[in-house]
């Protein structure tokens, strides 16, 4: 990635470089300090309670599995789990459908008022959650969808499908059109467009607005807590019940807090430049 | 435009040879059909949502008795501004708001300088800072709950090691609110920081190398050329951040609850707790609406003062 700082003189003097060096400090420290809580619940979740609940911090200590063994055997970690890859996992799955099809006729198809409908969409990302609880409790309890899979998908596609549509709307109108005026001439459908030649060039923006849907539903917590209860927990509920009457389980948080982030690190590392591009997307553009 | 007016090449009107070689009728029913799942499916979960709502706003509906509920005009709304937890409430999320909107546009800003510069290791830097953003609300609010925790938090150690009082964080009125912001701030800096970033670096060399030709310093050169350069980035961060910090609930929830007493309880939370543990569904919607024109009515307001400013 390019910078643009100015001030790269090759004369730079002892005390620029002295300067330089300790603004590199400052930058370094920042961060760890920034990166600190995510480092202390990983720590936490290794520590037995004594550790957890000791006066003055620990830092080094014999780590232990018990709060992940707890985590599984004590409050069926292993169901929420399962019910947040499926809900999740669906939900991701459908909104990269219908924002794929949605986003090429913006970006491709003539589409009369296409620019207060693409505003219009992405209004819809800024609508609060608590002002349909309400609506979504009552007619989700009619239609038997409280408790359900799909009633929280369903939820969910609604409420990340906005900004897919804006953010691929964002990758595929910098595609070249030469490319797909070719494929039409050559009779492929739009179907087939969007499949073979599209898909394939945005690939590395579409897996981020995958990779933004799969995050924002996996830490969703206000529409599980509300239509929610037992059999279709999501994992940011089950944590949020580790809140007890008397006392928090600090331990089990941590090891739910450490199998929660994980997947999340890893796919941040993998793909790191995507994600730099994705989040700037909707705002430099 | 109507069609006779538009210039005639040999008796035929333009622009319905235009329209003819890019065949109409096929494409725009082609994009209607690609279009239409999303947009009937958002309008379903929406806008309906959100009718529904209004009608319920004007409702007497009680969780446990709605064979009960009748129609009571505007009396919900009445009454939630005769109540001081409403205006409370909606003093907080203002102080929430504010605060955590200043705070994270200057660190970001500060941040984003910082990581618009040379260093080994840039690359990795700047992936780091991203992780806030997106970890679990729900799983970090819980983090630094831990952390506040007065007798054995790490927050509390560290300020008795510089010789600073111990803080009662989250019980205390005082100093829940700041709890609150903190741990907003640390998980959106990180994003605003990106965004401005991105903007600075969209700052195109010349420019730069200009401001050095002329011996501006550092800070002149940021103040006098970058910020203005970047106010539309800054416009469309600040809006993203206002909104999102005016309807936020799951970290404020899960850390203080809204309490100790009204300290950190804001709309969201109102609303939430008048529905569902109140169980009083007619006034829960009321509130959100009046969220709703509150949030319209601050989105206005911003893009018009800085609109003002730019001119």
């Amino acid at each position: 990635m390019a910078t643009t700082a100015p001030h790269r003189d090759p004369r730079v003097t002892g005390a620029a470089r002295a300067g330089r060096w300790s603004v590199n400090a400052f930058t370094l420290a920042l961060l760890g300090l920034w990166l600190f809580p995510v480092y202390w619940i990983f720590l936490t979740s290794f520590k037995t309670p004594r550790e957890i609940n000791a006066p003055t911090p620990t830092f080094l200590f014999d780590p232990t599995l018990e709060n992940y063994r707890d985590l599984f055997t004590r409050f069926a970690f292993g169901r929420a789990l399962t019910n947040s890859f499926v809900i999740v996992g669906a939900t991701t799955f459908l909104v990269m459908v219908l924002a794929l099809l949605a986003a090429y006729a913006l970006g491709r198809l003539p589409v009369p008022g296409e620019k207060h409908l693409a505003l219009w969409i992405l209004s819809l990302r800024f609508l609060p959650p608590v002002a349909v609880i309400i609506p979504f409790y009552l007619t989700w309890q009619r239609l038997h969808l409280l408790d359900t899979h799909a009633g929280l998908i369903l939820i969910y596609v609604a409420f990340n499908l906005p900004f897919a549509i804006w953010m691929l709307r964002g990758f595929l109108v910098e595609v070249p059109r030469e490319l797909d005026e070719a494929a039409t001439l050559d009779g492929l459908s739009h179907l087939q467009i969007i499949r073979r030649i599209i898909l394939p060039v945005i690939a590395p923006g579409a897996a981020v607005t995958a990779i933004f849907t799969f995050t924002f539903a996996w830490n969703e917590y206000l529409m599980a807590l509300i239509l929610t209860s037992v059999d279709a927990t999501t994992v940011p509920l089950t944590v949020s019940k580790f809140i007890q009457a008397y006392s928090i389980l600090w331990g089990d948080v941590g090891a739910a807090a450490a199998i929660q982030l994980l997947p999340i690190l890893v796919v941040v590392f993998l793909l790191q430049k995507q994600i730099m591009r994705g989040i700037t997307l909707g705002a430099v553009k | 435009m109507s069609l006779g007016a538009s210039p005639r090449v040999r008796g035929r009107p333009l622009i319905e040879r235009r329209f003819r070689f890019r065949r109409p009728s096929s494409e725009a029913s082609a994009a209607g059909f690609l279009l239409l799942p999303s947009v009937l499916f958002l309008v379903a979960m929406t806008i309906i949502p959100m009718f529904y709502s209004l009608w319920m706003s004007t409702r007497y509906y009680t969780l446990t008795r709605p064979d009960l509920a009748h129609f009571v005009g505007l009396r919900n709304f009445a009454d939630l501004f005769r109540d001081d937890l409403f205006w409370r409430a909606l003093e907080v999320t203002l102080v929430f708001t504010a605060s955590v909107l200043v705070l994270e546009f200057v660190l970001g800003f500060l941040i984003a300088v910082l990581l618009d510069r040379r260093m080994r290791g840039m690359g990795l830097v700047r992936t780091l800072y991203i992780i806030p953003v997106f970890v679990s609300p729900v799983a970090m609010g819980l983090t630094w709950r831990y952390m506040f925790q007065p007798g054995y938090g790490v927050i509390n150690s560290l300020l008795a090691g510089i010789g600073l009082p111990r803080v009662n964080w989250l019980a205390s009125t005082d100093w829940a609110m700041p709890a609150v912001v903190i741990v907003d701030v640390w998980q959106w800096t990180p994003f605003v920081a990106l965004i401005l970033l991105a903007g600075m670096q969209s700052v195109s060399t010349e420019i730069a190398e200009a401001a050095d030709l002329d011996g501006l310093g550092r800070w002149q050169y940021l103040r006098l050329m970058v910020l203005p350069l970047i106010r539309p980035v800054i416009v469309v961060v600040g809006l993203i951040r206002l909104i999102d910090a005016l309807k936020s609930f799951d970290l404020i929830y899960i850390i203080t609850r809204g309490g100790p007493g009204t300290a950190t309880y804001t709309l969201p939370l109102h609303s939430y707790i008048t529905g569902f543990t109140s169980g009083f569904m007619g006034s829960s919607a009321a509130i959100a609406w009046v969220m709703v024109i509150i949030i319209n009515v601050l989105t206005v307001l911003f893009l018009r003062v800085l609109a003002r400013e730019q001119a």
